[in-house]
């Protein structure tokens, strides 16, 4: 097959991946059963405000003020804002007062010390304080640090002011990271205990984690199933074998390439769509020769991202500038990009300007795990070597990369971005000056400018028309390398009904799932 | 007996403190520490120190180190820094699954290695003896999870079949539990008996060629009797040793099966703590293989004098 018609293939089927699934009519969902489901390691605790690994395991114990539409009507590559513990909130005309407005009658876990009480804006608060915590577990608190104090109003009324206007903050509240707990002391090392649909029953590390069904839900009639158990099974030949003899119901997050022979086996329904974890690399500003804006653009210029995005999906993927094409609309096409495309004699010609007329070498590193850095690595690699550009790249431990983030000890990261459904996480973070996240040493007034601005923009056509000016620079200075996501699968067997992945809150959607058997 | 045993416990004291030293040291030579491996998106600096102050890692090495070795003195092995609960409680939950595994496998090894190596020592170059040393080499060729994920894709694919997922206790149900381990003990199993065999094999023909057994043969005994009765219990020895090795080895060192059969024993539980940079978990189970391979091989010594009335200890 020639490149060109892998290209055409690539992007209909990537055009085609977010359609909603064929056939499935809507059905009178059935009660009871038990979901067995998957995951690749134990967290370290069910602490929603401290840390990622927590994460998977409790977005079905909590709920948020707001959270995002889950189910098989809303697209992946969509996130809308719905009611949760919030009936309905208000924001003031200047952005700084969001006044949020209770459900009564929501009931916690009955577990002690709160035995299924009822939630109140005591609690509300309580949690707010905990995600602003200084603490330094408290990994997402840039998420919320603008939100300067939260207030209980009443029994079901919370104010939240800021410290000035936040564009992101209801896309921020809506993730796992702003669940709201209960006012209680908890040992989150071995319980959770929230209003969400699933109580987390019982647990063995590196085995299973089974969550029954909460019977006091505020979601009337909500959830279908009795019980799920996730199981932790680290090998992916593992997981496939346990899903094809049926001791799994469900994968998700499958990269289309591994779960090719399973799919053409026939017995599965499966469901692509695009992911949002975005492997890059960045480029050190502050160590010569990445530190000449020609040299970035060149090294930009030299590589087809096309072919590392399939590359990475084991046959399919697509591209990612700054934003990554999985966030929808934010994402600017990456054909509208500058140096984008490739052009290798136009980057051997810069190269030339700027002082390597025989090209250099350049040291790169990234982690082993998952494999995704190697893939890409040895691609870019490959493609630097036809503009004269040697890249070296070594893969270490989880550990020393974050040991080498903080210490900025690097020419070249291969690194993943902190997932988010707004674009502020993805630009703001990595390239604004004054970012605890710009590990590259990135400083431009003009981008600063940019990113500061569509924050504090609250009309939404105004914020698009910035974050789509913002990428387009970012792109121009060549700071970071972004290359592209594979296309996922998500499988189940034909009994399993309702679900649909969500790249925010991964598990959440268990919550829409019946059984059909 | 008394004074060999006084010994061998002063030494293995001196090898579990010399370990011990290894373990806390090599943990904290490697690049990345805990701190770093936690805090993976958190961007201040002055957070990081903290944070290592607060699991104690700004103390000078010999504090940190006497601080906790007194505590494990007083069988307190410390908390994880990443499940934040003891050292001890995680180990004795991971321990059962290594220690069913290690000792179905071998079971299931000496079951093949023994009657196998014993015909084909007493028809050497017979048919048997080639169909063993065949076994003997494929069993040593082929890696064994190579061969269990050969399993579970056929298994799945023909059968729609794999063992089922997480540990289940023998004494919450016997059938699934055997169920679970059949398999990964077998594969295990088959790749030891391998081992096994050839040194069954061999120590049975150096002991039949012993003078005891001509006169053994003389005095008219039944072929059995002289096998079983007058040249194994001579050739248990090695087999001995080689059992004790096999047994310590198992217990931390079947990661990849474990992994593939979704079974969580030590060897999964050390790996994971060198992941995360967990040093009171990698340094406690360090300490507590180290105390089982010394365990083991002094019970294995023991053992020689009960096999071998001619060993005394002085």
């Amino acid at each position: 097959m020639s490149r060109l018609v892998m290209v055409v293939l690539a992007v209909v089927l990537a055009a085609g991946m977010l359609a909603p699934a064929a056939g499935a009519p809507a059905a009178t969902p059935k009660r009871g059963g038990t979901l067995n489901a998957t995951f690749s390691s134990d967290p370290a605790h069910f602490d929603p405000h401290r840390g990622t690994t927590a994460q998977n395991f409790v977005p079905l114990v909590y709920n948020g003020l707001v959270r995002f539409k889950t189910g098989t009507q809303v697209r992946v590559d969509e996130f809308v804002i719905e009611p949760d513990l919030a009936q309905r909130w208000e924001v003031s005309r200047d952005g700084l007062v969001y006044t949020f407005y209770l459900r009564r009658g929501v009931r916690f876990h009955d577990k002690p010390p709160v035995n299924g009480r009822e939630l109140t804006s005591e609690d509300v608060v309580w949690s707010i304080q905990r995600m602003l915590e200084e603490t330094p577990e408290n990994i997402k608190r840039d998420l919320f640090s603008v939100i300067r104090s939260a207030q209980a109003v009443d029994r079901y009324t919370v104010r939240l002011t800021l410290s000035e206007p936040f564009a992101p903050l209801l896309d921020n509240l809506a993730t796992v990271f702003a669940s709201i707990v209960p006012k209680a002391e908890i040992d989150y090392k071995q319980v959770a205990i929230g209003t969400g649909p699933f109580m987390l029953d019982s647990f063995t590390r590196g085995s299973r984690y089974v969550y029954k069904a909460h019977p006091g839900y505020f979601e009337r009639g909500q959830p279908y199933l009795d019980e799920i158990v996730i199981h932790i099974l680290r090998d992916f030949a593992t997981r496939a074998a346990a899903l094809r003899a049926g001791r799994i119901d469900v994968v998700d997050l499958l990269p289309y390439g591994q779960a090719l022979p399973i799919i053409r086996e026939g017995t599965l329904a499966w469901e692509r769509y695009q992911g949002i974890f975005s492997v890059h690399l960045r480029l050190n500003a502050s160590r010569p020769p990445l530190d000449n804006e020609k040299v970035r653009q060149a090294l930009s210029l030299a590589l087809n991202r096309q072919a590392i995005a399939i590359a990475l999906g084991g046959g399919e993927g697509v591209v990612n500038g700054p934003v990554p094409t999985g966030l929808g609309k934010w994402a600017l096409d990456w054909r509208k990009l500058p140096y984008f495309t490739r052009d290798v004699n136009k980057a051997r010609q810069m190269l030339r300007e700027a002082g390597f007329p025989n090209g250099f070498t350049i040291e790169g590193v990234g982690g082993a795990s998952p494999d995704n850095r190697r893939v890409i690595m040895e691609a870019i690699k490959a493609q630097w070597a036809q503009i004269g550009v040697t890249f070296n790249f070594r893969l270490v431990d989880t550990a020393s990369v974050q040991r080498i983030r903080f210490q900025k000890d690097f020419t070249i990261l291969a690194d993943n971005f902190t997932l988010s459904s707004d674009p502020d996480s993805y630009l703001f973070l990595e390239y604004h000056s004054k970012s605890s996240g710009n590990v590259g040493n990135y400083a431009d007034p003009e981008v600063d400018r940019l990113l500061e601005a569509q924050r504090r923009e609250l009309d939404p056509a105004r914020r698009l028309a910035l974050v789509h000016q913002a990428q387009a620079l970012i792109a121009q200075k060549g700071w970071i390398i972004t290359t592209g996501d594979p296309i996922y699968v998500s499988l189940a067997w034909p009994y399993v009904r309702g679900f649909r992945h969500n790249n925010i809150n991964q598990y959440l959607p268990l919550k829409n799932v019946w059984l059909d058997k | 007996m008394r004074p060999f045993l006084v010994r061998r416990l002063i030494l293995g004291g001196a090898a579990l403190l010399g370990l011990s030293l290894l373990a806390f040291g090599l943990i904290r030579v490697i690049p990345g520490d805990t701190v770093m491996a936690q805090l993976a998106e958190s961007g201040n600096v002055s957070d990081l120190a903290a944070a290592r102050a607060a699991l104690g890692l700004d103390r000078p090495f010999a504090v940190q180190y006497a601080t906790w070795l007194g505590a494990a003195l007083r069988g307190d092995l410390g908390t994880s820094f990443w499940s934040k609960r003891p050292v001890i409680e995680d180990l004795l939950a991971a321990l059962p699954v290594s220690v069913e595994l290690a000792l179905l496998a071998m079971l299931l090894a000496m079951a093949v290695a023994l009657p196998l190596g014993a015909a084909a020592a007493a028809r050497r170059g017979g048919t048997t003896d080639l169909l063993a040393r065949l076994l003997s080499f494929g069993g040593l060729s082929v890696p064994h999870f190579w061969i269990a994920t050969l399993v579970l894709l056929y298994g799945s694919i023909w059968f729609r079949w794999v063992p089922p997922l997480g540990y289940v206790s023998p004494r919450e149900s016997l059938g699934q539990n055997l169920e679970q381990f059949a398999i990964p003990a077998a594969i295990l199993g088959l790749h030891l008996s391998a081992r096994s065999l050839r040194l069954v094999r061999s120590s049975l023909l150096e002991a039949l060629q012993e003078d005891y057994i001509r006169t053994a043969w003389a005095k008219g005994l039944r072929g059995t009797r002289v096998m079983w009765g007058h040249a194994f219990r001579n050739a248990l020895i090695p087999i001995l040793t080689l059992l004790g090795g096999q047994f310590t080895y198992l217990l931390s060192g079947s990661v990849i099966l474990e992994d593939i059969f979704s079974l969580s024993g030590v060897g999964r539980y050390i790996v994971e703590a060198v992941t995360h940079r967990d040093y009171p978990a990698v340094q406690g189970a360090i300490l507590f293989t180290g105390l089982v391979v010394i365990g083991v091989n002094l019970v294995v010594d023991l053992a020689y004098a009960w096999i071998d009335p001619r060993i005394r200890y002085q």
